[in-house]
């Protein structure tokens, strides 16, 4: 199985799409001309106390014993923390984002026939070692992903805005135990009315396409 | 400036990470549920259950191998210089041929070690362990067990209250026999 078989048409399309959101949204300078720029009024505070996001994800390679690429649902709740951000003379706003996403993910050729290994041993009795976490290759598996963001916006004009969000993610991929990756994502979003907006994120460890609500 | 809503972000913080904790169960590996996955003639070759629960691992003619799974799995492993197994509650495991033996095992486990030069296996309760032309045997039982030793020496049993008693001329157990 390749990578393109390995993920749903929806998921694919959502990942291009998300792509396209973020590119655009950052170097597109006529899009941000078409409408008035606001990225210089930072006396005006964002207008909303809470961002519920829910979207599809996609990735490829995730943190831990898994490997290859899958797709999911999930929602994101990123609460507004400094509506003024942090920077004088620019339109910003800071929120801490967290929510709840679940991936599932198709091992299969991405490493070809690669055989899994062991990631941890354990002394057992008699000197033995007992390999107790291996690999997965291949195969499928569930992730479930709780990031927990910084979520530093910039308004650019009425209808886009970006936003860089680092943080952890705490995820869920086997009996063993809870863990933690970094987080990192990168995103845009395009106001298709008043309190609503196409919302698309690129980054570690999954990549997201969504609409947002703000309450 | 608003009113930011951290009183509404960390209940809701927390309740993502309970409900994430309750809502995924699936393990390590790749080998499905309810199939026989083997590998065999290399180096190393570590396998594992990609659902959790439920997986056949087989491996054999190698260096070092070995099989993580949860619940009711079967691991079974020979010629191979090392081999180890960590399951959980109902599985059955068979190393024989080898150099070396190590497990964790939960609950309810049958392991059976033979023809090897060095067997060491922690199991839990109500679980039995064979250990037959051994060099040297260790069976640590975090409860009650039953261990057969045949054709080895030394075979060392540990319980968790007290020593072994012995219920036959090769065999013992931790609790009653």
């Amino acid at each position: 199985m390749n990578f393109s078989r390995s993920i749903p048409f929806s998921l694919r399309g959502a990942f291009a799409f998300s792509a396209i959101l973020v590119v655009s949204t950052v170097a597109m300078p006529a899009a941000q001309a078409r409408d008035a720029r606001i990225i210089r009024d930072w006396r005006t505070p964002v207008n909303y106390q809470l961002e519920l996001e829910p979207h599809l994800v996609a990735g490829t390679d995730p943190p831990g014993a898994g490997s290859g690429s899958g797709g999911g649902a999930g929602v994101r709740a990123s609460f507004v923390l400094l509506p003024d951000g942090f920077l004088r003379n620019v339109n910003d706003s800071v929120a801490i984002g967290t929510g709840l996403d679940f991936g599932r993910y198709y091992g299969h050729g991405w490493y070809g026939d690669r055989r899994d290994e062991c990631l941890h041993f354990e002394p057992g009795p008699n000197g033995t070692d007992v390999c107790t976490e291996t690999t997965s290759y291949s195969g499928t598996y569930n992730y479930v992903y709780v990031p927990i963001v910084m979520q530093w916006n910039f308004w650019l004009t009425e209808r886009w805005s970006v936003f860089a969000e680092p943080g952890i993610n705490l995820y869920f991929s086997s009996h063993h135990a809870l863990d933690v990756s970094p987080a990192l994502y990168a995103g845009g979003r395009l106001q298709i009315s008043r309190g609503i907006a196409v919302t698309g994120r690129l980054g570690y460890p999954a990549c997201s396409l969504g609409v947002s609500f703000m309450l | 400036m608003q009113r930011t809503p951290l009183r509404l972000a960390l209940p809701l913080l927390a309740l993502v990470v309970l409900a994430a904790a309750s809502s995924c169960h699936s393990g390590t590996g790749s080998c499905p549920s309810g199939r026989t996955c083997e590998c065999s003639d290399g180096t190393d070759c570590y396998q594992g259950c990609a659902d959790g629960d439920g997986c056949d691992l087989y491996c054999h003619n190698m260096v070092h191998c070995g099989g993580v799974c949860g619940n009711d799995c079967g691991l079974t492993c020979h010629d191979v210089n090392d081999c180890s197994a960590d399951c959980g509650a109902n599985c059955n495991i068979d190393c024989h041929n080898t150099v070396s033996c190590g497990a964790f095992c939960g609950s309810n486990c049958n392991y059976s070690c033979r023809d090897v030069d060095r067997c060491g296996v922690r199991v839990g309760r109500g679980s039995n362990v064979v250990c037959d032309h051994v060099t040297t045997c260790v069976v640590d039982c975090m409860g009650s067990c039953r261990v057969t030793c045949s054709a080895t020496n030394p075979c060392t049993i540990t319980c968790p209250d007290g020593a072994p008693i012995q219920c036959g001329s090769n065999l013992w157990a931790c609790g009653s026999c």
